[in-house]
């Protein structure tokens, strides 16, 4: 008697609904995170489903780059995720939807988060040291990273979150009242709200506020082309050199961030970037080396990098904090490959928060935490040597 | 195919074979004594390896998921699913051949599946999970379901054997309560054994040697002719040693665990009674692991300044400190800057204690003094006074630590502070945005310390820093430490004027609601709301996977005749009831391993007693069920009246009582149950074994996931009399 004759008489019709009953219960958690996604071309993703809301609100706008399609499916073409939605679908990055063959953003006018911070929270070194700005974020994210500091906006729908009533004039009028000098469009992915963001940071020229994106830098050509315009300095993140840590920790791509460094570069737009090192996946020396390496062939030596810490967050919490001694090694090997200006976030202070001249190596600008102890910039160069410091001081 | 009787296979030899044998003189008679206490013995040795095994596992799951009471209540659960499983599909076994040739193969792989199990759970993490990242439920129950399935069905199918195989005519299926009763001693002795004699001396892995030796014992016992089933069970115990050398050889516990921490060398590795502490260094820093979450790494001067100098920096001077947690991680050197003449530290758990001691650089000053024991036990017996408690815990995200955050224990708080004490403590937040769970979890704690405490205020931030005092607070807390000349490295403006701005505290007191209801022990409002930021992470929706679920369950609940419904309400209450007790025990006398595993020997214990008393009488009748049930309804009327009254005079015996009288009133319904059922006897076994582990599956659940978090204790309870009241009712119409 083989073992299978102990089992009760199962034909194949119990068998498919045994096989059915057993796929649906362990599967469709799954499924439904997944949002039931479809494959669709090279890295686009067909969203069906039926997720948008019934009607649209009023912080709802025509999103500006998109593309009609066959049979009311719309393409959205924003960021490189280049979303296909079917007719009442929505986007991975929750912001926009599919309502009659025509993409609309739900998230103009409604941000979730409004701060006034230091502008080296961000990080930007190099631009107006001392400053404050006017911080605005609304939902969504084009990414989805196991560490998000900010996942209760980045990874959440509009409707689902305590907003304000912010339009962009109001928003630029706030700001002014608060006495900050710009607007940063921070905190979750401002690509996501473009729309809001292009409109408001063109109020806000007009008003001489100054703009920032502080980005994962996921956009695609067209719209980046746009916000170049209007935009005065950018940080943007490289959360690893690698497609491979993109892909597993963030749910994203490293070359389209790669190219929207080079576009900066070439529309002479001031950006810095912040390098985050997570343990085990991106403290390596090889890798360090291969970013800055990258980063003097194609950007130059005068590109601030910000080292950053990793802290075990949202669901990245069983690995370690970065050690301190491999970030103080980063900086040094970024430093004897010629970058100019290399840092280091998060970690007790000393000389790695400080700008040095590039000429004569003397301390510049020195930091504490938010804080300028110094600044002995004098008319964009070194006091001492009168070599240029790279970045926006006045 | 089914089978059916011997028609497939013919006789075992040495087993005994009642019904159509066809060499019936070879056959054994069922009296055989040696026999018939081998079967019991595999029984008892089984319910061992599976209390061990269950502990072992869920310990793994912990590691692998920071684990809380869902995650701890979902591995319990799809146990007993899966047991019940194994139980149910026994039924199909209906010849004592069948299953007499099943017994030793099963019996084996009960010895060895759980060194795969915990191994293939290290391997998942890496393979399976992303590293670092603690799975959602979503990943967690396919993957534990995956693990668990082939020992639960094994476990579960060997209690409806060896109903079956110790079955005799017109015993009335006394053979079920035997083999209940054996079970419950095997549950019994292998909880004590874990929490008792393993667990102090043996790691996660090795604790399996000694279940898995019991059972090759038993196989040896197994009887046996020539050539037949005594031959394959000699077999499978010399291939069960070699086995056990090999495991031991190849280091198998280490080389595993460095799975779990992949490109980290460990430096230590060691079983606590409250989880796993592990010591890893990459790039020359040191890290603490606690079940898998990582807790601190050395040096770490940002957490501890934040710990100590927001509170310590308000008032005017400070003698006496209580440090509840945090001491090894840098937080006394902190506490020293401000001249102190005593810092009573308190830890829970000896192992982060001792490993983190040897790991400090320098002696502890003379000023402290190491308690090391649970921090609520110490602050309810101390008669001090402290200038200033400090707590540095983890949030309130299980029941064992919401008890350091409810009313009650900040009262106790308050009673050792001196005229202008201060208390604090830090849970996690989001610096720049607020949602509406978290805002509610954070107006909980704030409304509990607001009904202790005259001035409370809290400091946003990554951290949200929680003060609590009699005298009014400042958020200015650069300057304060400025003018009483303590040197910081981060608690300065300078970094502080980035998170502390008065637009960022003011954001954060809008977000506090007056309508929260403050945390209590009874009624965790806290730990309620951050369970639901917890599984917001996983942004997973389970509604229709619970749907399914619970259809499923329903169709089985009403297709069981009267009986079955019985036992499976009784097993749902039961498991809810005796998880309930736990949690009860764990809020107020804390969350001592050891306590645990003794009152869940204590309702082993009871379950044991009142099988075996039941099994006993003479006649059985519904009437005897129906009697037992209304001891169930009393005990739960009993248990809300009592926790209402005399919660804080509730010690470790009255629990202990409580649950052997639970796990009496319990057992005794199962061998009646069993008696009263006319069914054959393997059938009979495996319908009740399934619909009491079925109904326990979805007590333990229940208890964990919904009863407890949303409604407390009490409301608990009375929902359980309802269910089981309903049930009562419903019986005696239909009477």
């Amino acid at each position: 008697m083989g073992p299978l004759t102990f089992f009760p008489a199962m034909n194949r019709r119990t068998f498919l609904r045994w096989a059915v009953a057993a796929g649906a219960l362990l599967g469709l958690p799954g499924q439904a995170r997944c949002g039931w996604f479809l494959p669709g071309g090279k890295n686009e993703k067909t969203v069906t489903g039926n997720d948008a809301p019934r009607t649209l609100w009023k912080w709802s706008r025509r999103v500006y780059h998109q593309e009609s399609l066959k049979n009311g499916y719309v393409k959205c073409l924003t960021c490189p995720n280049t979303c296909i939605l079917a007719p009442e679908a929505r986007s991975r990055c929750r912001s926009h939807v599919n309502k009659d063959g025509t993409l609309y953003t739900l998230v103009y006018g409604n941000p979730c988060a409004v701060h006034v911070d230091p502008v080296e929270k961000k990080p930007l070194y190099h631009f107006l040291p001392a400053s404050s700005t006017f911080s605005i974020a609304t939902t969504g994210c084009s990414f989805h990273c196991l560490n998000c500091q900010n996942w209760e906006i980045s990874q959440a729908r509009p409707e689902e979150v305590r907003f304000q009533d912010l339009f962009p004039e109001a928003v630029v009028e706030k700001a002014e009242k608060a006495g900050c000098s710009s607007i940063a469009y921070t905190y979750s992915e401002a690509t996501t709200f473009f729309e809001y963001m292009i409109d408001t940071a063109r109020t806000a020229r007009r008003s001489g506020l100054r703009n920032l994106w502080v980005t994962n830098g996921y956009i695609r050509r067209e719209p980046l082309a746009d916000l170049c315009g209007v935009l005065d300095a950018a940080n943007v993140d490289i959360k690893g050199f690698s497609e491979e840590v993109y892909g597993k920790l963030m749910a994203g791509r490293l070359a389209p961030v790669l190219e929207t460094l080079e576009f900066l570069r070439e529309r002479k737009v001031w950006f810095e970037m912040t390098a985050l090192i997570v343990p085990t996946y991106t403290d390596d020396r090889a890798r360090v080396r291969e970013m800055c390496r990258w980063i003097l062939d194609r950007l130059g030596p005068d590109c601030p990098l910000h080292f950053s810490r990793f802290y075990p967050h949202y669901r990245l919490t069983g690995l370690p904090p970065t050690s301190v001694p491999f970030l103080v090694d980063a900086r040094k090997t970024a430093l004897d490959m010629g970058l100019r200006y290399v840092y280091i976030g998060n970690i007790p202070p000393g000389e790695w928060n400080d700008t040095f001249c590039p000429g004569c190596g003397k301390a510049v600008v020195r930091r504490e935490g938010y804080r300028i102890l110094e600044n002995g910039i004098t008319g964009g160069a070194c006091p001492t040597c009168g070599t240029p410091i790279a970045g926006v001081w006045t | 195919m089914r089978c059916s009787g011997n028609e497939a296979g013919g006789t075992a030899e040495g087993f005994p074979e009642k019904n159509g044998g066809t060499r019936p003189t070879e056959v054994r008679k069922v009296t055989d004594r040696l026999y018939r206490n081998t079967l019991l013995a595999a029984v008892v040795v089984t319910g061992v390896s599976s209390l061990v095994t269950q502990i072992a596992i869920t310990r793994e799951v912990i590691n692998l998921s920071s684990g809380n009471e869902v995650v701890l209540g979902v591995v319990f659960s799809l146990w007993m699913f899966l047991t019940g499983g194994g139980a149910w599909l026994g039924r199909f076994v209906r010849s004592r051949g069948a299953a007499g040739r099943l017994f030793a193969p099963v019996l084996w792989g009960i010895a060895f599946l759980p060194f795969l199990q915990i191994v293939f759970l290290r391997f998942m993490k890496e393979s399976w999970f992303t590293r670092g990242v603690h799975p959602g439920l979503g990943d967690l129950i396919p993957a534990t379901a995956l693990v668990l399935l082939p020992y639960a069905l094994l476990s579960g199918g060997i209690l409806t054997l060896a109903s079956l195989l110790l079955s005799e005519e017109g015993d009335g299926g006394k053979s079920l309560g035997r083999v209940y009763v054996a079970d419950s001693v095997g549950d019994v002795l292998g909880g004590g054994l874990f929490t008792f004699v393993l667990i102090p001396f043996f790691s996660n892995l090795h604790v399996l040697y000694v279940p898995a030796l019991l059972c090759l014992a038993v196989l040896s016992f197994l009887p046996g002719g020539k050539k037949g089933m005594g031959q394959v069970a000699k077999l499978l115990v010399t291939a069960g040693i070699i086995l056990l050398v090999l495991i031991g050889s190849v280091s198998l516990d280490r080389v595993s665990l460095n799975w779990l921490y992949p490109g980290q060398e460990i430096l230590s590795y060691e079983e606590s009674p409250y989880g796993r502490v592990v010591v890893a260094r990459r790039h020359g820093q040191v890290t603490f692991f606690e079940n898998g979450d990582t807790l601190f790494s050395l040096p770490d001067a940002f957490a501890s300044e934040e710990r100590v100098h927001f509170a310590l920096v308000q008032i005017p001077k400070v003698e006496k400190v209580l440090l509840l947690s945090g001491g090894v991680s840098g937080a006394l050197s902190e506490i020293e800057k401000y001249g102190v003449s005593r810092i009573d530290y308190v830890e829970l758990d000896p192992v982060v204690l001792e490993t983190g001691l040897s790991l400090l650089r320098e002696p502890l000053p003379d000023t402290v003094l190491v308690h090391p024991e649970d921090g609520r036990v110490f602050v309810e017996k101390s008669r001090e006074r402290y200038d200033a408690v400090l707590m540095d815990l983890p949030d309130p995200a299980s029941l064992q630590i919401n008890r350091f955050y409810t009313v009650e224990f900040f009262r106790e708080v308050r009673r050792l502070m001196a005229g202008d004490g201060i208390f604090s403590f830090a849970v996690s937040g989001s610096e720049n945005y607020i949602s509406a769970d978290q805002g509610r979890f954070l107006s909980s704690l704030y409304n509990a310390l607001d009904a202790v405490f005259g001035h409370v205020l809290v400091l946003p931030g990554e951290q949200n820093v929680f003060l609590a005092s009699p005298r009014p607070l400042s958020t200015e807390v650069g300057r304060l430490l400025a003018e009483k000349g303590i040197q910081t490295v981060y608690v300065k403006d300078a970094w502080l004027s980035g998170r502390l701005s008065a637009e960022r505290v003011s954001h954060i007191r809008e977000e506090i609601r007056g309508d929260v209801p403050p945390n209590r022990d009874f009624d965790p409002v806290a730990f309620r709301y951050r369970i639901r930021l917890w599984l917001a992470m996983f942004q997973e929706r389970f509604l229709p996977a619970f749907l399914l679920a619970a259809l499923g369950l329903a169709v089985y609940f009403f297709r069981l005749d009267r009986v079955g419904k019985v036992i499976f309400t009784t097993g749902f209450a039961a498991a809810s009831l005796e998880i309930i007790l736990l949690l009860s025990y764990q809020i107020l006398h804390g969350s001592v391993y050891t306590g645990i595993g003794f009152l869940v020997a204590a309702f082993m214990l009871g379950l044991a007693l009142g099988s075996f008393l039941s099994g006993r009488l003479s006649r059985v009748s519904l009437k005897i069920l129906l009697v037992l049930e209304g001891g169930l309804l009393f005990f739960l009327l009993g248990y809300v009246l009592l926790i209402g009254a005399a919660a804080p005079w509730l010690g470790a015996g009255a629990f202990a009582s409580l649950s052997v009288l639970l796990g009496g009133i319990t057992g005794a319904e199962f061998p009646v149950a069993g008696r009263i059922v006319r069914d054959s006897p393997g059938r009979a076994a495996g319908s009740l074994y399934a619909a009491d582990l079925f109904g326990g599956g979805m007590g333990a659940l229940a208890a964990g996931l919904l009863l407890v978090p949303f409604l407390g204790v009490a409301q608990a309870c009375l929902a359980l009399f309802s269910l089981k009241g309903l049930l009562l009712l419903w019986l005696l119409v239909k009477k």
